[in-house]
């Protein structure tokens, strides 16, 4: 048992990951790294992007402090960068709620030709940096704009969350003018809503 | 072995000129519940997981005891068992290189034996003291033991499987587009380095149900058995081959500020041999197939189908055996001594040594530990390892290695042949 438990903090990948002991609780404040160099913000930066299986949380993009946000924008803006490393990007800047994000996450989100990954992402970032009163007027023209249903789904379930089951009645409309094939992605959605009488 | 309860012991025959032993384990009527211990005045509570414990052999001495301290060096340990791993396990030696060197003649023949066992039993044989819920002894699983030759050889072929779980790419279409070709030419070339070929390369449609369900991507951040992830891996087919499910998102199950990562295997290592378990598959984020320009040499920065080569090499590697060479935290390190290590406290920044986890394991409130990168580890020395496939992170620079013992844990595994 010694040894399970030693080993579950630290090397379990593709398992469940307690929390290291050293680590503070995940909505806890943090205290910025004011001791890196701009170059070791920059090392870390790329090093949380390139993470396989070790989720980043987000009180470790919060360290980072405002020197990450510009090298993180950078990313999220190119297309030349892949796929992946713009959504965890657009995690790290959500995490560290830069003030442009919520704008710029709410541009991606509507744009149709991004990778889906990313639209997730920005959906998911959105909602994180929105005030809960504000999440139906940020998200609603997602959840019935997007072309893709799937993009729309995670906007209802991301709304559903957000405003605590509060905007459950756009979200069953929603689903009331989806086709039969597209209903099947809300299932999550419709999970975070509570049961009609 | 049959069916079998928590603290049965099994015995199970050796035969000369075996090569590596695996001992499965999946849960017939196991409790499903977390189970919490009293760890140094600390509840921790961990999902049921099974375990072999007190594992003997022939001559009767321990080869695995987990109740156990582990040794400092973990390279030195026989076995190591380092897991969360509700419902399935999987028991695979060597995976040390201890176990490696104890095994360079075959395991030793004769009869071995174990005894059954759950993180549940574990906390009910403890008591009170140091179980605060969860104790159970009346769990029972179905018990195999697989054992493969010695090869006496540098080299073995795997075959592989690929569920597409993805609107993105067909079974039909996955055969001729360019972006999955590059990917598997790339998979070819990383497990050449440890002597692996890829043999029979599977593609699977999923029922049109699990692509709807998983349409917004798969919960990475919860892995009981009735969870997506495990949910989605018993869609795998019974056959030895190494199961990896496309997806378009591992993504955390609500807004818990836990991230998302790009790959996830079930267990390490995986059920070899077994399909349509909860951990019979690896997952990986397959987005960035495709994408970016590939030139003739692997490119980590540009090359969409090369970086998903990577994962995909990366959580097989897991699923093989292997651990990570060195934790983010630049504290805990593989079993295996030819992997280098890179230490937080030499490694890291110097400005951040003070906070490297090692140093300072109680950091004040709101400060988070050091972590290393690429960059602090690729000195050699005490600082060494990122060259490795399975270093926890990649970049740019990255070169995909096996070191030769990592290399031998991987050509051992029964889903190698």
């Amino acid at each position: 048992m010694l040894s399970i438990l030693i080993a579950a903090f630290f090397a379990a990948a593709g398992t469940v990951r307690p929390e290291p002991p050293s680590a503070s609780p995940e909505e806890a404040e943090v205290v910025t790294k004011d001791e890196l160099s701009d170059d070791d913000v920059r090392d870390q930066v790329n090093a949380y992007l390139g993470s396989i299986d070790t989720p980043i949380r987000a009180n470790q993009w919060k360290v980072l402090g405002p020197r990450a946000v510009p090298l993180l924008e950078q990313i999220v803006h190119s297309d030349q960068e892949l796929p992946t490393r713009r959504a965890k990007a657009i995690e790290g800047l959500a995490a560290l709620g830069s003030p442009n994000a919520s704008t710029l996450f709410t541009e991606i989100a509507a744009r149709e030709h991004e990778p889906v990954v990313v639209r997730f992402a920005a959906v998911r970032g959105l909602a994180r940096v929105t005030p809960p009163r504000q999440a139906a007027a940020a998200l609603k023209p997602i959840l019935e704009g997007a072309k893709d249903s799937r993009v729309r789904a995670l906007a209802a379930e991301q709304l559903a969350i957000r405003s605590r089951g509060k905007s459950c009645d756009l979200v069953r409309a929603q689903v009331e003018r989806e086709s039969e094939d597209s209903r099947a992605h809300y299932h999550r959605a419709l999970g975070r809503c509570p049961k009609e009488k | 072995m049959g069916t079998r309860t928590v603290g049965d012991v099994v015995s199970f025959n050796v035969a000369a000129g075996t090569g590596s032993f695996s001992i499965v384990s999946q849960a017939m009527n196991a409790s499903a519940s977390d189970v919490t211990f009293i760890f140094g005045g600390q509840d921790i509570t961990v999902p049921n997981s099974v375990v072999p414990v007190i594992v003997s052999q022939p001559d009767g001495t321990t080869f695995y005891d987990d109740n156990a301290a582990p040794p400092s060096d973990p390279a030195t340990a026989l076995a190591a068992y380092a897991g969360l791993t509700p419902s399935t396990g999987a028991f695979t030696a060597p995976n040390t290189t201890a176990s490696l060197n104890a095994f360079d003649g075959g395991v030793p023949a004769g009869t071995w034996s174990f005894k059954v066992s759950d993180f549940a039993a574990e906390c009910a044989s403890f008591g009170p003291g140091s179980c605060r819920d969860g104790g159970s002894a009346t769990s029972t699983y179905d018990i195999s033991v697989l054992t493969v030759p010695a090869r006496g050889r540098s080299s073995g072929t795997v075959d592989v499987s690929f569920y597409l779980v993805t609107n993105s790419i067909t079974a039909a279409s996955a055969v001729s587009n360019a972006g999955m070709l590059r990917m598997l030419s790339t998979l070819e070339t990383i497990y050449g380095r440890a002597g692996v070929c890829l043999g029979t390369v599977t593609f699977y449609d999923v029922p049109a149900w699990a692509r709807a369900k998983f349409a917004t991507g798969v919960a990475g951040d919860r892995t009981g058995p009735c969870d997506e992830l495990d949910q989605m891996s018993t869609l795998s087919i019974p056959s030895n081959t190494l199961n990896f499910f496309f997806v378009d998102d591992i993504r955390p199950s609500a807004a818990s500020g836990i991230g998302t990562v790009v790959g996830i295997d079930g267990s390490i290592p995986g059920p070899s041999t077994f399909g349509g378990t909860v951990h019979s598959g690896a997952v990986v984020n397959a987005s960035d197939l495709g994408h970016g320009t590939c030139g003739s040499s692997i490119d980590l920065s540009g090359c969409g189908s090369d970086v998903v080569a990577y994962i995909t090499a990366h959580e097989g590697g897991h699923w093989m055996g292997l651990y990570h060479s060195t934790e983010s935290f630049g504290s805990t390190f593989d079993p295996v001594a030819d992997t280098g290590q890179c230490v937080c406290t030499q490694c890291a920044p110097v400005a951040s040594q003070p906070k490297c986890a090692a140093n300072h394991p109680s950091l004040s409130p709101g400060q988070l530990p050091t972590q290393v990168t690429v960059a602090d580890c690729n000195k050699g020395g005490s600082c060494d390892g990122s060259q490795f496939l399975m270093f926890w992170l990649f970049d740019a620079t990255s070169l995909g290695q096996f070191s030769a013992q990592q290399a031998q844990i991987v050509r051992a595994n029964p889903v190698v042949h």
